[in-house]
């Protein structure tokens, strides 16, 4: 019996759709940057493994709903001490700011993962 | 000896006349009793006949025949008509002897026909609810029988429900007339309770394991649902300590080679002060740390470990 509970996809859907707008803030440009820059590829990866190690569970890839509940922590810790998320164009992907790249991996991961 | 003879005479005589003033008191009560039996039989039959006649002239016969008392009277001598007179000629046959006996005063035989006369009531209310039983239990047995006519157990819950109707109108009508009510009355109550029970257990007993198939499924919905809770809040917690770690004002240089202190944790809740659980330490403000404006050019990776193979 697979179970579908009502509470359950209610967390799932507001999860993706989290997930989603940030994909559109971030994780799109970051992404097709990344594409000309190997260098953002290979720290995005870097970053994503660490992600899938922190969020994920033994057998299986980070949830939905863990990638967007790490996305909120990040950004409301970060906006709490005085870091806003910029706006897509302007920013310059080579100098990509740490907390810039997290989000792109958890992007990644979001898209990745078939859960 | 003239005398005694004078003396008996005398008595005779008194005996005689006790004899024949007795008589003479009787008579007459006899003859209102005579009269007024002729008399109320006379009536009686003048009203059994005229009931009928004005009856049939009424069309009473054919009306009552429209409803479902034709089959019930289809194996007597009468029709409706007639007895509806009859009834009539007993009534007023029965109050023609109450009023007969009531004469000689209070005896048993008033006795019994005045309780006759007060149970007779009872008796036609207990006559009305059987033929309404019958009524109801015909059209219930027309209406299913017709219902579920393509079932092939159709027929047979019709008569069920029928008779069951019929039954409790018998016992209705039983408690009516008061005969044999401590009979009927357990019997009653032992179908009702056998049915209920049946009900019980056949009904209630399939819904046990459906019931329990939904206990089931909420019981894992409230499982999975406090899983995710508790996942976005581990997720949450992560995502905000490495937030802080990231936003740290002036990121000295932790030794990156360091290995990840213990497990990491993956059920508890990271603590707001140390490090990202897994091999990630400090990161630095800024990605890359030193300004090139080659874009093609591998970018450092300081401060990246790579990530804890194995996992």
């Amino acid at each position: 019996m697979t179970p579908s509970p009502a509470g359950y996809s209610v967390r799932l859907a507001a999860a993706r759709a989290a997930l989603a707008d940030l994909a559109d803030r971030v994780g799109t440009p970051g992404l097709a940057a990344a594409a000309t820059l190997p260098g953002l590829l290979a720290a995005v990866d870097q970053h994503a493994a660490t992600l899938r190690d922190l969020l994920g569970e033994d057998d299986r890839g980070p949830s939905p709903i863990g990638l967007a509940g790490y996305a909120d922590g990040l950004r409301d810790m970060a906006g709490d001490l005085g870091w806003r998320l910029p706006q897509p164009e302007q920013v310059d992907w080579t100098r990509a700011p740490w907390l810039l790249v997290r989000l792109v991996a958890v992007c990644q991961l979001a898209a990745t993962t078939s859960r | 000896m003239s005398d005694t003879v004078a003396v008996a005479q005398l008595n005779l005589g008194g005996a005689v006349t006790d004899l024949f003033r007795s008589v003479l008191l009787f008579l007459p009560k006899a003859l209102g009793f005579v009269v007024i039996l002729v008399v109320g039989w006379l009536v009686a039959r003048v009203l059994r006949t005229a009931v009928d006649k004005v009856l049939e002239r009424v069309g009473f016969d054919r009306a009552v025949e429209r409803g479902g008392i034709r089959a019930a009277l289809g194996r007597s001598r009468y029709d409706a008509s007639d007895l509806v007179g009859r009834l009539v000629y007993y009534a007023v046959l029965l109050f023609t002897l109450q009023l007969a006996f009531g004469i000689w005063g209070p005896n048993p035989v008033s006795d019994l026909i005045r309780g006759v006369v007060a149970w007779l009531p009872r008796a036609f209310v207990a006559i009305v609810i059987v033929v309404v039983a019958a009524a109801i239990a015909s059209a219930v047995r027309d209406v299913v029988a017709n219902a579920l006519g393509g079932l092939s157990y159709g027929r047979v819950l019709a008569t069920v429900a029928a008779w069951f109707i019929i039954g409790l109108g018998l016992i209705a009508a039983l408690n009516q007339i008061g005969v044999a009510t401590t009979v009927t009355t357990p019997i009653l109550i032992a179908v009702l309770a056998t049915i209920a029970g049946i009900l019980i257990v056949g009904v209630g007993g399939g819904l046990v394991r459906p019931m329990q198939a939904r206990w089931d499924r909420w019981l894992d919905r409230a499982g999975t649902e406090s899983q995710a809770i508790a996942e976005h809040a581990r997720a949450y917690s992560a995502g905000q300590s490495d937030a802080r770690q990231a936003m740290a004002p002036e990121p000295t240089p932790a030794a990156p080679d360091a290995p990840a202190q213990g497990a990491p944790a993956q059920g508890a809740p990271v603590p707001a002060t140390t490090a990202p659980t897994v091999g990630f330490d400090r990161p630095p403000a800024g990605y890359p740390s030193e300004p090139s404006a080659e874009p093609t050019q591998v970018l450092p990776t300081t401060g990246h470990q790579p990530p804890t193979p194995g996992r």
